[in-house]
């Protein structure tokens, strides 16, 4: 097809000024997709007959655009608005006969209504669900925190063993045996005690549990005299190696007395369940 | 025509389509006076019924809008058409008609139809004399007959007595003639 010839035939001015047939105005179109040159030409039309609309301006009346605003709210409250047709870029005139005015029964309006029913449970669910989805994914949020967190713990203190451990089988730590004093003559405790790092652990497998408000405290005697080498915390004897506070190098026996809980300033003797020389 | 908060016509579509009243009175504002120019030219004197389709030509616009699709033409155009299509429709209406019984005119002789048509139209009225009178005579009926009275290439014609195809041709020119008194 000659483009050129198509532009300067006049048929894209006839089809932008509405004297075209509806044939011309279809071809217009699918040689505008196809052309740029077309496109470019038909845009060009309308920018003129534009500015010519706008070079022929005739003031409306100032009232008239309080009019059509009322004229809208009255029909928004209608339901139905006059169907234009879809804006087919160029200019045909549309023969619209006015007899045929579209006349709605009501009955047109129920599958409308059934529709807008549909929706509005389907949106219903949608939010549900969204919002569901939204609370799970918060508790999970949560699940995975917590067990982040206790795989901290457990992490540190495996570590914690693990040096405790290292430092258990290291070569100078030394095990002292404490035997029960002549009231509790079946018990045995344990110290574990390095004395170049002064590291002092505790086992009390054989003592009962402490009763409620009462702790067991480990002493180290220099000289005769004690010096409290910390409480053990735990309830649970049977089981946990407790590190206690460091001692005096010079310590020459370690003694286990039962005290009031947070331990006492000097040892009750009378209370003394096991003792034992280094 | 007014500056605009619109840079873009892109963002008043967006907004029209979104009911925004702002957009709307400044459709109104920006370009009420071209449509009513376009109405009031296809009506003749008849001015309360071109009032009547300018209210008409803004309601089609704010329920129709959805229907606007930019790829497809401009907003300024789209607009004209709406307001052109209302006012043709209208004078071609059987109550028009029968108020304006003059519109009709078959039987007489061509040149005097054009004589007539032109006389229907008050230009003085739409402060475009100037435009109009710099336009030579053949070019200023043709643009007028094929514009605003929606008439087809095979009617516009028949009135001027030309062949059909010097119609397209000669319309060019005319458009060509106008674009640059515009300039």
């Amino acid at each position: 097809m000659d483009i050129k010839a198509y532009i300067s035939s006049g048929i894209i001015e006839a089809c932008l000024s509405g004297i075209a047939s509806d044939e011309d105005v279809r071809q217009m179109e699918s040689l505008s997709e196809k052309y740029p040159e077309v496109k470019l030409e038909i845009i060009k039309v309308q920018l003129l007959l534009e500015k010519w609309a706008t070079a022929n301006s005739v003031p409306p009346p100032p009232d008239l655009k309080e009019k059509i605003w009322s004229k809208i709210g009255q029909k928004d409250n209608q339901e139905q608005a006059d169907p234009l047709p879809e804006n087919s870029d160029s200019t045909n005139l549309k023969k619209v006969d006015g007899k045929e005015a579209v006349s709605f029964s009501r009955w047109k309006y129920y599958p409308a209504a059934a529709a807008v029913l549909l929706i509005g449970i389907s949106i219903y669910f949608s939010v549900t669900l969204y919002q569901k989805n939204i609370e799970f994914q918060k508790q999970l949020a949560k699940l995975e925190q917590q067990l982040k967190a206790n795989q901290d713990s457990y992490n540190s203190k495996i570590a914690l063993y693990q040096q405790r451990l290292s430092g258990l089988v290291n070569g100078n730590m030394q095990g002292i045996k404490l035997s029960g004093t002549e009231k509790h003559p079946n018990m045995t405790a344990i110290v574990l005690w390095n004395k170049k790092t002064q590291e002092v652990y505790l086992s009390l497998k054989q003592l009962p549990a402490p009763p409620k408000g009462m702790q067991y405290q480990l002493w180290s005697i220099v000289d005769g005299k004690p010096e409290s080498a910390g409480v053990y915390e735990s309830n649970d004897t049977k089981t946990a190696l407790q590190k206690m506070k460091p001692v005096s190098p010079n310590t020459q026996m370690f003694a286990v007395t039962l005290e009031k809980e947070g331990g006492a300033e000097s040892p009750t003797l009378s209370a003394m369940y096991v003792a034992g020389k280094i | 025509m007014p500056k605009t908060d619109f840079e873009y016509d892109d963002d008043l579509v967006e907004a029209l389509k979104a009911k925004d009243r702002n957009a709307y009175n400044y459709l109104y504002d920006n370009y009420s006076a071209a449509l009513f120019g376009v109405i009031s030219r296809v009506l003749g004197n008849q001015t309360e019924i071109a009032e009547d389709i300018l209210q008409d030509v803004f309601v089609k616009i704010w329920h129709n809008i959805e229907t606007y699709n930019s790829q497809k033409g401009r907003l300024y155009t789209w607009m004209l058409n709406i307001a052109r299509n209302a006012a043709i429709d209208t004078i071609r209406s059987a109550t028009f008609k029968q108020s304006k019984v003059n519109t009709t005119i078959d039987h007489i002789n061509n040149q005097n139809t054009i004589h007539k048509l032109s006389d229907n139209i008050p230009v003085e009225d739409f402060g475009i004399k100037q435009i109009s009178n710099l336009l030579e005579d053949k070019y200023r009926i043709l643009i007028d007959l094929c514009y605003f009275k929606g008439y087809t290439q095979e009617e516009v014609a028949q009135k001027l007595d030309i062949p059909v195809g010097t119609v397209k041709t000669r319309l060019r020119k005319a458009l060509l003639n106008l674009k640059e008194i515009l300039k």
